[in-house]
């Protein structure tokens, strides 16, 4: 959650601009709407109408993780290796 | 992973069809889950016979926060596997009032079908892949992709077209015709985690 990526804080900071904005940022019927809806929990966000489209925002695991999770056997992993080798 | 009964926020369970002409959609499934650090389950790992099956997916399905599920197959013979497994997933949701709800997604291939095949699922829009694995990736990267530096669909593309390669060999050597085994899943995972890390999409 920590980690913001530079794409999405640039586009921050354009929005953020006052020299860009033509309109105000919120109305004030706007406002009190967002007000009045609980807050997300912090770790995912959820849309009202769909359970997905709102994503538990996780770090992302690393390749031995993954392997790790599955179980994968090292003879698994030898023909997996192997495989791409011989695919190249 | 999924030790003492806790989920796995990053694992993503896979309700899919199980035939030939959906392996490279499949393969795509792999490939852009583990491309956005995620981790792939699915029945294969599961023994095919036994009493206590559908208990041991179930609780399959407790491990991870996040399950797809595509409803694309509705033609002869009828898939009861999928609707069904969702009515897990659904059932799944609905009694986790926690902050860690269960979440899942929908795919089809054709736009406002779900809508007459599942009416009951009113409100909840498909993702649409027209069949494709370009829709397929696209389709995950939209709805499980995170706030983090995750993969562009190309990039996502490219690990898909290595790992069909790796499918056909490792075929060979299983001497098998058929992904759909655990053997297979488990070499195709560890595959795409390897490209997925030498594309320094993950760490190693």
């Amino acid at each position: 959650m920590s980690k913001i990526s530079p794409k999405v804080h640039k586009r921050r900071s354009r929005n953020s601009s006052p020299s860009r904005r033509s309109t105000p940022r919120t109305t004030s019927r706007q406002s009190s709407k967002a007000a009045s809806k609980p807050a997300a929990p912090s770790s995912y966000r959820v849309t009202s109408s769909s359970s997905h489209r709102r994503l538990h925002i996780v770090s992302p695991s690393s390749a031995s993780e993954i392997r790790d999770a599955l179980g994968i056997s090292e003879s698994e992993l030898k023909a997996a290796l192997d495989a791409i080798e011989s695919s190249e | 992973m999924a030790t003492n009964g806790f989920p796995e926020k990053r694992a993503v369970f896979l309700n899919v069809p199980f035939d030939a002409s959906y392996e490279p959609l499949f393969i795509a499934l792999i490939a852009s889950i583990v491309s956005v650090g995620r981790i792939p389950r699915s029945v294969l790992e599961i023994s095919e016979s036994g009493q206590g099956r559908l208990g041991r997916i179930l609780s399959q399905m407790e491990t991870c926060l996040v399950s797809l599920h595509d409803l694309s197959r509705v033609g002869q013979p009828a898939r009861f596997n999928m609707p069904f497994e969702l009515g897990l997933a659904y059932a799944l949701r609905w009694y986790q009032r926690s902050s860690r709800r269960y979440l899942f997604v929908l795919l089809e291939s054709v736009p406002h079908r779900l809508s007459k095949t599942l009416s009951d699922l009113a409100g909840h829009d498909p993702l649409i892949h027209s069949g494709k694995p370009i829709g397929v990736e696209t389709a995950v990267l939209e709805s499980i992709g995170s706030s983090y530096d995750y993969p562009s669909p190309e990039d996502v593309y490219s690990i898909w077209r290595r790992l069909m390669k790796v499918s056909r060999t490792l075929k060979s050597r299983y001497r098998t015709d058929s992904i759909f085994s655990r053997r297979m899943f488990n070499s195709l995972v560890a595959a795409a985690s390897q490209l997925a890390a030498g594309a320094e999409l993950i760490p190693h």
